[in-house]
């Protein structure tokens, strides 16, 4: 490459900075509708932290905030600290460092997928995808712990192959590998997978490198300690609640292999019955399935995924233009790429392996570390296709049909992500909340209880989050509930004259409210006659969000 | 990837000749495979009326003559013996292949008579002859496969986005592998269209067929384009068998992934070969399985449902 050349490149990656910025930081109070549940939990530990140094429950710099009783991996947490120095605890204080995350992804990419492919074309296109990807924006967009996990991950790669060359990196490499761990419950599983990976692959380079090892191991041991000390007094830590998503958890293969046992009846020998239909086997083939299901066009250009919140309505979390080039991309890497194809197929199947391990399938936000290697692989097939077509007119027809796709596809996100997802999905975003803690707050003097359901979200924190109440009053002032419901989530009963019924329903809960209460209530809860519906609080597209009862 | 039938031709001779003593097992076995589970108490297996047996055997007697026609093609095409055992293995002893041979299915009349217009095709190379073989193979087919929804009228009414998701879950592991409910009243919903054990013969097959592609290859592949797009723009969706067309190319890729395997296992280390047992184990344990559950399970299923309409209607 020449200097013109490399003047260009840095031109055009600097372009692809920019715009990745203004696509991931203007209007982060208004898109996402509404702080999410997880989001304003981290914010306010964050605030907590900041102003007291402890956490809700007052525990001094947790290594793991207890959150709902999910046990919130800490980094994404820290990092929201100086952005709420900066912005306050609002939308953007919270969803900033987020943000940054994705605008760093997007640079580092474009440095590993350099380092791998040595192909400056396929790295800056790789970058320029994950820019306008669907799936990026909306995780960079909020506050959910998987873009800093995954900016820590390509840190760690990359520091990792530029360590290969020049040792020194390895320091880096060893705290982002641990960064990854702090960052999210995938990453406790991936790490230990990509770490055995890569040393097995480049062994001798590691090996011949082994008195230059010492600093990286003890870096990363170093930084593992706190982990491992909180584990051993609360194991609930290393994988929050993952022991209630898990597949073990679900009822549906142990039902299965019941049924399929009652139906053999009691004629076969029950050792034959039992090699037939066991669970090892019904396990295997269902945790296969849902690995697959990751995999699934439907899921990965139409539908993308339907669980809460992280659906963007009417498309997939890759654009439907890029189903051919990835399968262009996935033969050019299969055939050229020979060095690194492996590698790149092992990160693909060890980023789904966290989210095939539970019930909750397809899922995106536990999938997110593919977004990468997918990114590459679409930038290997326009490469690709571009190259196979020698005329230079035709070679710019290409370029224009695929610009013109990816312009039409991306205005449709845009549309979608900017003006259907508030209607749609505003309920999936705890929209409604910021409303009702505004009125409550006119009206909390004339009642001496206020009840709100907590049918909708966690109503507790956006109790503090709203109020802004002072961390240190807070954490003595709430009545905590710590078993854990089927979902594996803690409850708080009461905050002040603020009560929040798990399951509530009238005829139990209702009568046990005094007079001077105001209810609120799901559209989906009843009430009975002796309440009085004073006020509705309304979704964007005009559906009841929260219906405030008065009882007399 | 299907070699040039020119280059391979003397190889083809002398494999005609060479039948080691390995071959003829696996031919007699499969063989053996294919009686059993095409004959075997077809009168009562699915549970049907007094004169199942006969209504089912012209079925019965296609699904063998579309494996033989399959297996003869592959021979034709390619000069790879291995692969066309396997081929001929997996047709025999695919779920849904086994499903349709057993009731009345006009997809497997079809599907025998595209492959035996094909295989009568290989044998000459005059193109007025092949014209001919083209237009007879056609009319057969729809003498015999006349439900296939574009001969009765229906006009395609899926959006183009309902057409592009039923081209996806064709495609997608969990119709392949676990849900087949192309067939939903009477079919074996509860299983895919191949194990799941074939999955990691599939997919090296796939990844075989794949970087060995050639833009030539694509007139090897039309029938499977059509057939597959066929089935996903019939608007009964997914209550379709026009799919079960394509179940030839999902035994050849899978034959590839197995004469990869066999590769592996002859050249492989230790481990690599003790890997390979355990997945030979499993691929036989769920074989056995799935005799299990269509005997045993589908077999009650079926037996329940007849017995509900019966007194429902």
């Amino acid at each position: 490459m020449n200097w013109k050349n490399f003047k260009s490149e840095k031109f055009l990656i600097l372009i692809i900075i920019i715009v990745a910025t203004l696509l991931r930081v203007i209007k982060l109070d208004e898109y996402p509708p509404a702080l999410y549940s997880d989001e304003i939990s981290q914010g306010y530990n964050a605030y907590s932290v900041l102003t007291t140094g402890r956490d809700e429950y007052g525990t001094w710099f947790p290594i793991s905030f207890r959150s709902f009783g999910d046990w919130k991996p800490p980094l994404p947490t820290y990092f929201m600290a100086p952005t709420i120095v900066v912005f306050g605890l609002n939308e953007y204080g919270i969803r900033f460092s987020s943000a940054l995350f994705g605008i760093g992804s997007i640079a580092l990419t474009y440095l590993l997928t350099k380092l791998l492919l040595n192909d400056a074309g396929v790295a800056l296109l790789a970058a320029g995808i994950l820019t306008i990807s669907p799936w990026h924006i909306l995780q960079s967009r909020s506050a959910m712990l998987v873009s800093c996990e995954l900016f820590f991950l390509l840190l760690a790669l990359s520091t990792f192959f530029k360590g290969l060359s020049e040792k020194k990196w390895w320091v880096v490499s060893a705290a982002s590998w641990m960064a990854v761990i702090y960052s999210y419950y995938g990453g406790r599983v991936i790490v230990p997978l990509f770490l055995l990976f890569l040393l097995v692959t480049f062994r001798k380079q590691i090996l011949a490198a082994k008195s230059q090892l010492m600093l990286p191991v003890i870096t990363a041991l170093l930084l593992l300690i706190p982990l491992g000390i909180v584990f051993v007094k609360q194991p609930d830590v290393l994988f929050g609640r993952a022991k209630t998503v898990s597949v073990f958890y679900d009822q549906g293969v142990v039902l299965t292999v019941w049924d399929l046992i009652a139906q053999d009846g009691t004629q076969k020998s029950p050792l034959l019955v039992q090699l037939l239909h066991n669970k090892p086997y019904h396990y295997t083939i269902d945790i296969i399935r849902r690995f697959f299901q990751h995999f699934d066009g439907r899921f990965l250009f139409f539908t993308g995924d339907l669980h809460p919140p992280f659906q963007i309505p009417g498309m997939g979390i890759l654009y439907l233009i890029e189903a051919p080039l990835l399968l262009i991309g996935l033969r050019k890497l299969l055939i050229s790429y020979k060095p690194y194809r492996t590698f790149i197929l092992f990160w693909i199947a060890v980023s789904v392996l966290p989210a095939a391990l539970t019930f909750v399938t397809p899922a995106s936000n536990r999938t997110y570390t593919m977004i990468v290697p997918f990114s590459i692989l679409i930038a290997a097939g326009i490469v690709t296709i571009v190259n196979h077509f020698k005329k230079l007119s035709t070679r710019n027809l290409v370029i224009f049909v695929l610009s013109v796709g990816y312009l039409c596809s991306f205005s449709y996100f845009i549309f979608q992500y900017a003006l259907v997802l508030p209607k749609k999905h505003a309920d999936w975003w705890h929209f409604g909340y910021q409303q009702l803690y505004q009125y409550l707050k006119t009206q909390e003097d004339k009642y001496k209880v206020i009840a709100i359901s907590a049918k909708a979200s966690v109503p507790y924190i956006f109790l503090l989050y709203h109020y802004r109440l002072p961390p240190n009053q807070v954490t003595g002032s709430i009545d905590r509930n710590l078993v854990v419901d089927e979902f594996g989530f803690e409850h708080v009963n009461r905050v002040g004259k603020y009560r929040f019924p798990r399951h509530f329903e009238w005829e139990k809960d209702g009568v046990k409210l005094p007079l001077q209460t105001l209810l609120v209530l799901t559209p989906f809860e009843s009430v009975g006659n002796s309440a009085r519906e004073i006020k509705q609080i309304y979704y964007p597209n005009g559906n009841v969000a929260f219906r405030i009862y008065e009882i007399e | 990837m299907i070699n040039n039938i020119k280059n391979q031709k003397s190889k083809i001779k002398n494999s005609l000749v060479k039948i080691s003593g390995i071959t003829l097992f696996w031919i007699i076995v499969s063989a053996l495979l294919l009686v059993v589970t095409r004959f075997g108490l077809l009168g009562i297996l699915p549970p049907g009326g007094a004169n199942s047996f006969w209504f089912r055997l012209p079925t019965a007697c296609a699904s063998v003559l579309s494996i033989i026609f399959a297996t003869l093609i592959i021979y034709k095409l390619s000069a790879n013996k291995k692969l066309v055992l396997f081929s001929g293995l997996f047709l025999a002893i695919s779920p849904w292949h086994i499903e349709q041979s057993r009731i009345y299915s006009p997809a497997m009349l079809g599907l025998t008579v595209s492959l035996g217009g094909v295989f009568a095709a290989t044998l000459t190379r005059k193109s007025f002859v092949r014209l001919l073989i083209l237009v007879i193979t056609g009319v057969m087919f729809y003498l015999v496969y006349p439900s296939v929804w574009i001969f009765n009228g229906i006009h395609f009414s899926l959006t183009i986005n309902e057409f592009l998701q039923n081209l996806f879950k064709l495609i997608s592991v969990d119709f392949l592998f676990y849900h087949n409910d192309s067939f939903w009243a009477g079919g074996f919903r509860t299983q895919g269209v191949l194990l799941v054990s074939y999955l990691p013969l599939l997919l090296p097959g796939l990844w075989y067929l794949l970087t060995n592609f050639k833009v030539s290859h694509i007139r090897l592949l039309l029938p499977f384009l059509i057939f597959w797009i066929l089935a996903a723009s019939n608007p009964l969706f997914p209550d379709q068998r026009e799919f079960f067309l394509v179940i030839p190319y999902l035994a050849v890729a899978t034959a590839y992934g197995a004469v990869v395997f066999l590769q592996e296992f002859e050249s492989g280390k230790f481990i690599v070969k003790t890997m390979l047992i355990m997945f030979a184990v499993f691929f036989v344990y769920e074989q056995i399985l799935f005799f299990h559950w269509y005997t045993v399970h589908y077999h009650n299923r079926i037996k329940n449902e007849r017995i509900y309409e019966l007194e429902k209607f």
